[in-house]
């Protein structure tokens, strides 16, 4: 069985939500979101299309570094 | 008016596949799409990336399998409504539907089958106060008529393949051409993009980078805009503002045509035919939903072949159908087109 971990999520209207993540599904945190029915829209899902599911990491822990194409996705998003 | 049998909104891979299974049952089809070409979001979104899930294709690129579904449909001769948005539907007395574009075009059929996707794909308007205000005087999402910029001072924003192309072809229209972008890269074809860099090295662009469109002026018509390029404002003349931030898909008007709604998706009856509440109308694919729904074209696929099933029915009532294989019926176009499985050879051994 492989761990869970656990990921606090605030959402646009201040409220947390908490969420519990397997580590074997290859899901990432728009998919997270998705799983737990959260209003996250994603459209392309997950192409770095649209910049539809944009989220702040408030934690410290170690992530990969935002790809060329996350990167080119941002700065045409608005609010970011 | 045009007249068609199963009229179908939105022209992606599951309202495409529609087009055949209505053929092999002698229906014409007509297809509505917002976009100027057929595909929906394989041809609008990701053209250029593979789908590893489609039956027996071990892997395929989206616009690859939007051309061979329409070889696949050209003998059924769908016809085409495209570039407009199906904004309004009404019922006949006989039954029928009548829907009509934005741009006025009055398709009637018996049978409606909404494979609209994820929605019609809207302009992303950058948030900038006035914007709604200089719509049609001074700002546009989309270039129709290039004559339109011809010797006037035209600004564009974005960073992808349609800000590099308009950037490039509108330099040989316009008086003056700035592109602005928020950071020096820009994500689009290599080609267009050392094009763009030769157009700014011979000093025929302006390019403004790092930068952002922070404010529109003007009084009856738009006649500049503030730029904010790392904190310096810069003030810049001009007649058009052009923002190319993609497109992205809203669900639109056919949220008020009185169908159940859920979630942003059009309930059916997924027991049966995919049918909405009201009769005659269909949902399949990525706009409809149900328990157990999954948005993929695999599934859209066969939620398009029950419901032309069902809608042969209720357009023929009295007629009597089987299924048919098409190994064994071969598939008849309406263009006259035939074709049949190759005969086996039976021959005496003597």
């Amino acid at each position: 069985m492989s761990q869970d971990i656990t990921i606090y999520l605030t959402d646009r209207e201040g409220k947390l939500h908490t969420l519990i993540a397997p580590t074997d599904m290859q899901m990432n945190l728009m998919e997270i979101c998705k799983a737990y029915e959260l209003p996250v829209e994603g459209t392309c899902g997950g192409m770095a299309m649209c910049a539809s599911c944009q989220c702040y990491v408030e934690s410290d822990h170690p992530l990969a570094e935002r790809s060329e194409d996350e990167e080119a996705m941002l700065s045409e998003a608005f609010y970011v | 008016m045009i007249k068609t049998d199963i009229l179908i909104i939105g022209a992606g891979p599951t309202g495409l596949f529609a087009v055949f299974e209505a053929g092999l049952l002698q229906l014409k089809c007509h297809l509505i799409d917002s976009l100027p070409m057929p595909g929906g979001q394989c041809a609008e979104i990701y053209p250029k990336k593979p789908i590893y899930d489609i039956p027996s294709h071990p892997e395929i690129l989206a616009g690859d399998l939007v051309k061979n579904l329409e070889q696949q449909i050209a003998p059924f001769q769908p016809g085409y409504t495209l570039g407009e948005s199906a904004i309004s539907i009404e019922k006949t007395a006989e039954n029928a539907f009548i829907v009509t574009t934005d741009k006025g075009t009055q398709h009637q059929a018996p049978v409606v089958a909404i494979a609209g996707g994820l929605g019609t794909f809207e302009p992303r308007k950058p948030p900038l106060k006035n914007l709604a205000f200089f719509e049609d005087k001074g700002v546009s999402y989309i270039i129709k008529e290039p004559e339109m910029y011809r010797d006037k001072n035209v600004v564009i924003a974005g960073g992808g393949d349609s800000a590099l192309d308009w950037t490039i072809f509108l330099e040989n229209v316009a008086a003056s051409v700035t592109l602005i972008h928020r950071r020096n890269e820009f994500r689009g074809a290599l080609d267009s993009v050392e094009k763009v860099q030769h157009l700014k090295n011979e000093g025929r662009i302006q390019l403004i980078t790092p930068a952002e469109v922070t404010a529109l002026e003007g009084d009856a018509k738009l006649s500049s805009i503030s730029v904010d390029k790392q904190g310096e404002i810069l003030k810049i003349d001009c007649d058009h503002f052009i923002p190319l931030f993609g497109l992205t898909p809203k669900l639109g008007p056919i949220a008020n045509w009185g169908l159940e709604i859920e979630k942003n998706a059009i309930k059916v009856d997924n027991t049966l035919d995919y049918q909405t509440n009201i009769p005659g109308i269909y949902a399949i694919g990525d706009v409809n939903t149900y328990p157990g729904k999954l948005k993929l074209i695999l599934c859209g696929f066969h939620e398009a072949t029950l419901m032309c099933q069902s809608a042969f029915k209720k357009i023929y009532p009295e007629k009597r159908n089987v299924l048919k294989y098409t190994t064994v019926s071969g598939v008849s176009g309406f263009d006259g087109s035939q074709k049949q499985a190759a005969k086996s050879t039976i021959k005496a051994i003597e």
